[in-house]
């Protein structure tokens, strides 16, 4: 095909797509994904490692706590899960020491929002912080023991603290 | 079901299901995830609320618990869950759950309903559903810290429009200085209606001459119902000291609603601000039948010396929740400079014959509550004299060896010299 004849026959192509029918074209299509973002509200708080009492200092352990929310402004409290008798202490639940199963430790569970300001844990829920979207907190556990404190080594302590976030 | 219900329903299904549907393709954070946690409408009647989509992310076996529960506000507008009994109580009148309590194991969702059972009084619910989640484990694999999760899907139901009440009452503004140089000024502001309403202010301060010298905007910030919150301004003037009027009004309140106050300046945008925080409060030892001694120290956070005001909270705690404050004592204060710790200390006797109690101590400042902390106390036999003595002695080691020391070191010096006068005396001549 000569080079004229080229350009007379691309020219009839277009002519003749533009008088086809719309529907009979190969036409691209678009359509629009849209999202929505939900309310969410996510709690994450990791195992605290164990802490090793003793007389001569105060022993500490901490816990990452991470608020993932959708919603402008959140609030992150700690309890002690048990409200009644010897809250915010923790008990004695195992060991062949002379204290008996369910035996408090003197001292209450001391914590903090930010390592320094330490606080004994209650039954009453004390305010972590408070945050945007999404937040990290380390809450730091100290406990205490008296110096005439009888505690006998292997014996196991435990408290179930209880974090809430709305 | 009412059309509202529907639409409230609807919507949520459709979020929750997104959000599922995302979970399926996507990996998430090792969280527990509650969602959609919030439910916003209309109450017009009986309605269902839901479905509540709990998602295990995490590696825990979980055992959740389902409560509705009523919401308050905190002063400074932060939402918290009223856990009391009492109001768990008043918020399952109102509100009852499909599922109270199942297991969740790792990677499991579960959607609950809840139901709105009738229209309060108020004509308004301003509540939640929480979920409790503990972690299921043998007592042998049991940690020393175990942690229990509550998420909270708050449900927040405004009037009719007929019932729809706009009642805003304001309290005197405040003036504070939350670091030096910068002044921020607090409008009171309590929801005495029934609606969960944005209220902003505007602020005007004027000088001594009554001269406009600033005018700035309150945040505004939602409001519960029932709540009083401060809405903070701050002025973007440097004011000089000197005394100022204060004046603001209300906006988004339905009516004009006002609120007044005055302020002494000392220094360029420096108030005096008395503000403190509570920075100790050990468990005390208590004996049966004996006065507890009850100490806590507080940090002065605000810019003048003073003592605040503490009171202690005596609660019975004898094996359910604290019950009604049934003593209230006044506590000895000293005075503290800025940034200085100061002790507060009193002396009681514990009221009635509980196994045990909890004792809340309570600072505030011209009738505010600025902080607070609990502390359990479990009141135990006296022990005998020797035992007393010996833990006296042990409590005090170092004092006991220091004065051991100095005794012996004074012996000795008394020694040496009755043994020269000796010598001096058995001398010849």
């Amino acid at each position: 095909m000569s080079p004229r004849n080229a350009g007379r026959a691309a020219l009839l192509t277009a002519v003749a797509a533009l008088a086809l029918p719309a529907g009979a074209q190969a036409a691209d299509s678009t359509s629009t994904v849209t999202g929505t973002v939900a309310t969410e509200l996510s709690l994450s708080v990791a195992a605290p490692a164990a802490m090793a009492f003793s007389h001569a200092a105060p022993a500490t352990t901490s816990s990452l706590v991470t608020v993932t929310s959708t919603q402008t402004l959140w609030t992150l409290s700690i309890s002690d899960n048990n409200t009644v008798t010897n809250a915010g202490k923790m008990l004695k639940t195992a060991g062949t020491g002379a204290a008996a199963v369910g035996t408090p430790l003197a001292n209450a569970l001391q914590w903090a929002p930010d390592a320094t300001t330490f606080a004994a844990l209650s039954g009453t829920p004390a305010t972590v912080g408070t945050g945007t979207l999404v937040g990290e907190k380390t809450v730091t556990f100290k406990q205490a023991l008296n110096a005439t404190e009888n505690v006998t080594a292997g014996d196991a302590y435990a408290l179930t603290a209880k974090y809430t976030v709305n | 079901m009412r059309p509202r219900s529907i639409l409230l329903s609807f919507s949520a299904a459709a979020l929750s299901a997104a959000v599922l549907a995302g979970v399926a393709t996507a990996q998430t954070a090792p969280a527990l995830n509650l969602s959609p946690s919030q439910f916003p409408g209309i109450l017009t009647g009986p309605l269902q609320v839901g479905p509540m989509t709990l998602l295990n992310g995490t590696q825990t076996d979980y055992r959740i618990r389902v409560f509705p529960v009523l919401l308050g506000q905190r002063r400074d507008g932060g939402i918290f869950v009223r856990e009391q009994a009492r109001d768990r109580r008043r918020a399952g009148r109102v509100v009852v759950v499909q599922t109270r309590r199942f297991g969740l194991v790792p990677g499991e969702a579960r959607s609950v309903f809840s139901r709105v059972r009738r229209v309060p009084r108020s004509g308004s619910f301003h509540g939640g559903v929480l979920f409790q989640a503990t972690p299921r484990v043998r007592p042998s694999d049991r940690e020393q810290i175990t942690n229990v999760l509550q998420l909270t899907a708050s449900v927040l139901l405004d009037p009719i429009t007929p019932r729809r009440r706009l009642r805003f009452a304001t309290g005197p503004i405040r003036a504070e200085s939350p670091e030096k140089g910068r002044l921020r000024l607090l409008v009171p502001v309590s929801n005495r209606g029934n609606v969960y309403q944005r209220v902003g202010a505007t602020v005007v301060v004027r000088d001594g001459s009554g001269e406009v010298a600033a005018r700035t905007r309150a945040k505004g910030l939602k409001i519960l119902p029932g709540a009083v919150v401060d809405l903070p301004a701050v002025p973007k003037e440097k004011l000089p000291a000197g005394d100022y009027t204060l004046s603001a009004t209300l906006r988004g309140a339905g009516s004009a609603v006002r609120a007044r106050g005055s302020m002494r300046l000392f220094g360029v945008n420096e108030v005096a601000t008395r503000e403190a925080r509570l920075t100790d409060l050990d468990s005390p030892t208590a004996y049966r039948g004996q006065e507890v001694e009850v100490k806590a120290s507080f940090e002065n956070t605000g810019n003048v010396a003073y003592a605040p005001e503490a009171e202690l909270l005596v609660r019975q705690t004898g094996g359910e929740e604290p019950g009604k404050v049934a003593l209230r004592r006044p506590m000895d204060v000293e005075s503290a400079g800025p940034g200085e710790m100061g002790a507060i200390q009193t002396e009681l006797e514990l009221p009635g014959d509980a196994r045990s109690y909890q004792l809340t101590v309570r600072l505030s400042a011209g009738g505010r509550t600025i902080d607070s902390r609990d502390v359990s106390v479990t009141p135990t036999e006296r022990p005998p004299v020797l035992t007393r003595a010996k833990n006296w002695v042990t409590e005090n080691a170092l004092l006991v060896v220091a004065i051991l020391l100095v005794a012996l070191i004074l012996g000795g010096i008394a020694g040496l010299g009755y043994v020269r006068r000796l010598k001096r005396a058995s001398a010849p001549g």
